[in-house]
């Protein structure tokens, strides 16, 4: 009956009940690379082959004792009498004979899976370090481009720190310096700025070069704006470009921060390079936001003389340039893309009448959040706490608070948005600012319950709004409130409450 | 991992292919390919490998092969254990000349791996053969049945 498996593609092992071989198939022949002459000496499978790692022996004699079927972990193994390896994983299970019970083991081989994982994994990893250089490459041949500008804007403050060190001195050589006591110290404190601004651009120019860590954290895009903006407003002295933002209230994505000023920093200096090479009239930079299905549009419009006709297709692939040679490496865009895609967004070229026209499309802190792979995974230890705050920096020191705690942390900048989420994401537990743009907290807490919110809600407020909460607490079954400035210890232990609380339901 | 090289030699339209290393994963025989010979022997002697990917490799190429008459020398035991395994590792009309046999010698109780022809094989018996060494009638070292099954009935 043993026989059947001669069939069988993987290396087959028969064994009697005191764990003895009394059958081989062909492939295991092959597979262990012994002749049958040879294979039939051997009356243990630890004639032919060692495992290190794993007690193969305790393994048969468990499986032979339960008489069920069992599968190990994945192994490797060493033959004894050639210098080969492989891994696999076992399959043992008992067979009826006519001559009593038997145990068959298969041996499925992972050895070429497991090398071509690792090869893999170390591809994907080369592949990533070599994306990174690129992303620096770009970095540092922009700031090079932009010398000129960033020279600009350092020589301002020095220009007056420099100046106002004349008057100082000129003040302390007069004959009665205390006379002009104020006068002096206006001047030592203008001097302390201008160097304090010198500072923070060469301390931003160190950051934006060097600082190379992945974290995404949430994010202020105009505050991303206004950095990119700052490398590249010294190329136009007179200030001819007019620069608008427009619709960038909780305009908050969860990104990295630095890498996001990078895609900026090459949609400005392109335009900046367009509008200024073509010395368009009345030049301008318009970059606006929108909030639709869970996205954040940013659009970014000027009125230079647009992407030529053939560069169109090849956009954002690499070397894609339409600047003369020397100027640009033509990797800005398709550098940018990129980001952008690992930021789960696109960007699109659009058509448009004047000008160039980019949208940037990035996911919104909310879906951002509940996209995660493992963020609808059944966990009853993991709760999903939605923490409402139009502050960037809040929601940052609430998720670095709470990390800890191993809960699924949801950041939302809007009211509407975090309502929109409660019908999809099964939140637990609300932790709401109370004064936000569009509604307070009261009236957030309203619309939560309306739509059969259960969970506990937490405002967080500054002392005036404590009787807010007094009035909500039993009208909307407020839990608590975090008064602002708040620590850590307390956070945690207010969560750890209401997930107890929760528990206990 | 030892890398798979080509040795090409083209003769009178015949391309003879010298194929030394392991066929795996990393395997690129286009080169083949854009040599257009109508007769290829392909000559295994020296590939010490051969894992599953390296057989897709192999039979993907043998697809795109438009050579008319194809022919396989001096084929190692781990070819033929594929060969008799995975079915498209030999095109239809292919001609098996020559390849290696385990066999052992009782005597001075040693391995041989003996290049044998197909035509020495008689009904999917091993062929006799002595020892180089001793002279003694060495014995198949194989299962004959499981082993000669390429050759057909």
């Amino acid at each position: 009956m043993l026989s059947t498996f001669d069939h069988i593609f993987d290396a087959t092992i028969g064994l009697d009940i005191k764990g003895q071989i009394i059958y081989f198939n062909h492939q295991a022949t092959s597979f262990f690379k012994l002749s049958p002459r040879l294979l039939k000496q051997k009356k243990l499978l630890e004639e032919i082959f060692r495992t290190d790692e794993f007690d193969l022996t305790e393994w048969i004699d468990k499986s032979l004792l339960s008489f069920e079927v069992n599968l190990s972990p994945e192994i490797q193994i060493t033959l004894l009498h050639e210098p080969v390896t492989f891994v696999v994983v076992l399959k043992i299970f008992p067979v009826e004979t006519q001559e009593g019970n038997r145990f068959i083991i298969l041996f499925q081989d992972k050895t070429i899976e497991n090398n071509l994982h690792t090869k893999y994994k170390d591809q994907v990893e080369e592949l990533r370090k070599t994306h990174e250089q690129i992303i620096q490459a770009d970095k540092l041949s922009t700031l090079g481009e932009l010398t000129a500008s960033i020279s600009h804007e350092i020589n301002n403050p020095l220009t007056i720190a420099s100046g106002h060190c004349e008057l100082l001195n000129e003040g302390l050589s007069s004959k009665d310096p205390m006379a002009k006591i104020d006068f002096l110290k206006l001047t030592a404190s203008t001097i302390q700025e201008s160097l304090d601004r010198v500072n923070q651009i060469i301390k931003n120019m160190q950051s934006f070069l060097h600082k190379k860590e992945d974290k995404k954290e949430y994010c202020n895009l105009f505050t991303i704006i206004d950095n990119a903006h700052r490398w590249v407003k010294g190329q136009d002295p007179e200030n001819k470009i007019n620069l608008k933002i427009e619709n960038c209230q909780n305009a908050i994505v969860l990104a990295n921060s630095l890498k996001l000023e990078q895609v900026f920093l090459n949609f400005f200096k392109n335009a900046y390079d367009a509008l200024l090479e073509s010395n368009t009239k009345n030049p301008f930079i318009e970059i606006s936001f929108e909030l639709i299905d869970h996205q954040v549009l940013i659009h970014i419009k000027d009125n230079g003389p647009g992407v030529p006709s053939s560069l169109k297709k090849d956009l954002f692939k690499p070397f894609s340039t339409s600047k003369e040679s020397g100027k640009g490496t033509g990797l800005g865009l398709s550098i940018s893309a990129k980001i952008i895609e690992s930021h789960q967004g696109s960007i699109q070229l659009m058509e448009s009448t004047v000008g160039a026209h980019f949208l940037i499309t990035l996911p919104s802190i909310e879906k951002y959040s509940y996209s995660r792979t493992d963020f609808f995974r059944i966990d009853q230890l993991r709760k999903r706490i939605l923490i409402l705050d139009n502050e960037a920096l809040i929601l940052n020191l609430m998720s670095s608070f709470l990390e800890e705690t191993g809960h699924y942390i949801i950041g939302s900048s809007s009211p509407e948005e975090a309502l929109d989420l409660l019908d999809k994401a099964n939140i637990d537990i609300i932790i709401t600012d109370y004064t936000m743009p569009s509604m307070n907290g009261s009236q957030f807490s309203k619309l939560a319950r309306s739509k059969d919110f259960s969970g506990p809600i937490y405002y967080m407020t500054g002392s005036q709004n404590i009787e807010r909460y007094n009035v909500d607490k039993d009208k909307y079954k407020i839990s608590g409130v975090i008064l602002k400035p708040f620590h850590k210890d307390e956070i945690v232990r207010i969560i750890n409450s209401a997930v107890k609380g929760l528990a206990n339901e | 991992m030892k890398r798979l090289t080509l040795n090409k030699k083209l003769n009178d339209g015949v391309l003879h292919v010298q194929l030394i290393g392991n066929i795996d994963e990393d395997t690129d025989l286009t080169e083949i390919l854009e040599t257009k010979a109508s007769e290829v022997i392909f000559d295994f002697d020296q590939v010490e490998l051969i894992n599953s990917c390296g057989i897709r490799e192999w039979i993907k190429f043998l697809d795109n092969l438009s050579a008319e008459s194809v022919q396989y020398e001096n084929c190692p035991q781990i070819i033929i254990e594929q060969i008799n395994m995975v079915h498209g590792f030999i095109r239809p009309g292919s001609k098996l000349n020559s390849f290696y046999a385990p066999y052992y010698c009782e005597d001075c109780d040693k391995e041989r791996k003996t290049r044998i022809t197909s035509n020495d094989v008689k009904s999917k018996k091993a062929p006799k053969m002595n020892c180089p060494d001793c002279g003694s009638e060495m014995e198949f070292d194989a299962l004959e049945a499981t082993y000669f099954n390429f050759l057909g009935k």
